[in-house]
């Protein structure tokens, strides 16, 4: 009898046991705890449901493309509300944007199918003075990107002939760029400057250009997994950092690269995460993702990747649709704030303050 | 016209609860009380009301920060004794975070419930106790439940009973992580429909 009594004792301590095993075996991090930490987001006027391609600013206001419309807010007022820019005429759509000297300039496709570049020295205005830049350079070509870097406006566009093309514009003149920047099936979405040379990527290449834009190589030192989607070039460690739409980050400190490697791809639930997008906040690097928020690295080390979210200071990000979303770029401005452009969320900003981002996540 | 309100609201009563030999045939009073082997299967649907949240570390209490929800579940018992059964219950509750995302719970607990009948009527006092999968955004995780109840039915007739239930929900969560452990309260108010076999 005593013998049962024993073997039940033990039963019942096997079951506890496992019981406590499975209660401890979930996530790391607490659904309770996330709920119970969870903010109710800010939100300004802006449609949560666009999809947001460009962002710039002047200087004195912000500026979005989303839906074909360009859309302004004073960068001053932070709960300013979102006004639409009045276009050059009706049936427009804007495919991209951005700010270069006192201008906005805007790729267009216009109601007749014609695809044009413009430029305004006051788009906030009632009636802005939208002018049709002229130069064949950028005519009738589908105007993919605009992007600024050492001063100078970049133009990635889709020729005639459905090749892909860079252009540059230095404030007087349009300027072609050697042939070897792109292989010309896969256009070019992004440029780094490092004060010596610029990087451009273009599908699986990277190519280096020489100050004068004169001169073009391949990067042949890397093999992508996929195609690339961003470069960063990073002031404070020297590094040029790589994104590619296949889960790796590459990071090539000017002697070589260091990367998560083939075997070791960012994945969720099995999946290869997408990334999209770099930026710099205050030394912490950010990453896009396509469908899964955004990662960063604060020590700027490849070993310390996180997704937003499995910090402390993140919690509040799991409430919020942007720890989803699938984030189109990234916009870092001079006071630490970044927009998170999202395809199909509208847009999100923080502030980063060198050690933890802000409580409150506004959807604009 | 005092006095017939009265006594027709004493014929109904009366006629409700059977006293008068109402339906003998269909009368539970006339069926044999529940024994060993009986078996009920019920399915209920109601709303959950997220009280609070407490940890384990500071003990400090917590806004729910969460909207009322939806659940719903099905059960099977059988009687031990005439007034003692024991069961499973599997539920399913949602609720919405600030932010209107939602978050699951599925309780798997085993039940054992004290019957109280008093004519047509019972008055079950249970105790549930289990595992909860628990689901938000992209973390699953496993807690701890115990669901003390109190409910009130009305035996429609030998096979058929109607009420409401009202369970009171203990979740505890166990993260792996730094996050501390901490408790949910929820009371759970569900219409029931009860089988009996």
């Amino acid at each position: 009898m005593a013998g049962k009594n024993y073997y039940k004792i033990i039963r019942i301590l096997i079951l506890i046991c496992i019981l406590f095993s499975l209660l401890s075996c979930g996530d790391e991090r607490s659904i309770f705890w996330t709920i119970i930490k969870a903010r109710k987001e800010k939100d300004n006027s802006l449609d949560n449901t666009l999809s947001i391609v460009a962002m710039t600013e002047d200087g004195t206001n912000y500026y979005i493309s989303a839906g074909g419309s360009i859309w302004w807010q004073e960068m001053s007022l932070e709960d300013d509300q979102w006004k639409k820019v009045k276009f050059p005429g009706k049936g427009v759509l804007c495919t991209a944007l951005a700010s270069f000297g006192s201008s906005l300039y805007a790729g267009f496709i216009l109601d007749n199918g014609d695809e044009r570049l413009f430029t305004t020295t006051n788009p906030t205005a009632k009636s802005p003075d939208w002018t049709n830049v002229t130069d064949t350079l950028v005519t009738d070509k589908q105007i993919i990107k605009l992007m600024q870097a050492n001063s100078l406006l970049f133009i990635s566009v889709q020729e005639q002939d459905s090749n892909y093309s860079l252009y540059y514009y230095n404030g007087a003149d349009f300027f072609s760029i050697h042939d070897n920047v792109t292989d010309k099936s896969k256009p070019i979405l992004d440029i780094g400057w490092n004060g010596s040379v610029y990087w451009t990527i273009s599908g699986s290449k990277i190519y280096e250009l020489n100050a004068s834009l004169d001169s073009a190589v391949e990067i042949d030192s890397i093999d992508s997994d996929g195609d690339f989607t961003s470069v960063l070039y990073q002031d404070s460690s020297g590094d040029y950092y790589v994104s590619s739409e296949k889960g790796n980050i590459y990071i090539y400190d000017g002697s070589e690269w260091h990367y998560l490697g083939k075997d070791d791809l960012v994945e969720i639930g099995g999946k290869v995460v997408a990334f999209t997008d770099l930026a710099e906040v205050n030394g912490n690097i950010l990453i896009g993702t396509q469908g899964y928020g955004f990662f960063e690295t604060r020590s700027g080390s490849l070993d310390d990747l996180d997704r937003a979210g499995e910090k402390d200071d993140m919690d509040s990000i799991l409430s919020s649709d942007l720890y989803t979303s699938h984030v189109l770029s990234l916009y870092e401005t001079a006071t630490n704030r970044v927009f998170f452009c999202t395809g199909g969320n509208g847009l999100y900003h923080n502030t980063y303050n060198g050690e933890k981002w802000a409580k409150d996540w506004i959807h604009e | 016209m005092k006095n017939k309100y009265i006594v027709f609201l004493v014929l109904a009563f009366i006629a409700m609860t059977g006293i008068a030999g109402y339906g003998d045939e269909e009368s539970v009073i006339a069926l044999p009380g529940h024994e060993l082997g009986d078996q009920v299967f019920s399915l209920r649907a109601g709303v959950i009301l997220p009280l609070f949240f407490h940890d384990f570390e500071e003990y400090k209490v917590y806004s729910a920060n969460s909207t009322i929800g939806a659940t719903g579940a099905i059960q099977w018992n059988f009687y031990l004794t005439s007034y003692l059964r024991l069961g499973l219950d599997i539920g399913l509750a949602f609720n919405l975070d600030v932010n209107a995302n939602l978050y699951n719970m599925i309780p798997i607990t085993a039940k054992v419930t004290y019957v109280i009948s008093v004519s047509r009527f019972e008055f079950p006092i249970s105790l549930s106790t289990g595992l909860n999968v628990l689901n938000y955004q992209d973390i699953y995780d496993l807690s701890f439940i115990i669901r003390p109840g109190v409910a009130g039915y009305w035996r429609f007739n030998a096979n058929l009973s109607f009420g409401v239930e009202i369970a009171y929900w203990w979740l505890v969560e166990f993260p792996a992580g730094d996050n501390p452990a901490v408790a949910g309260n929820f009371l759970d108010i569900s219409p029931s429909l009860f089988y009996h076999f």
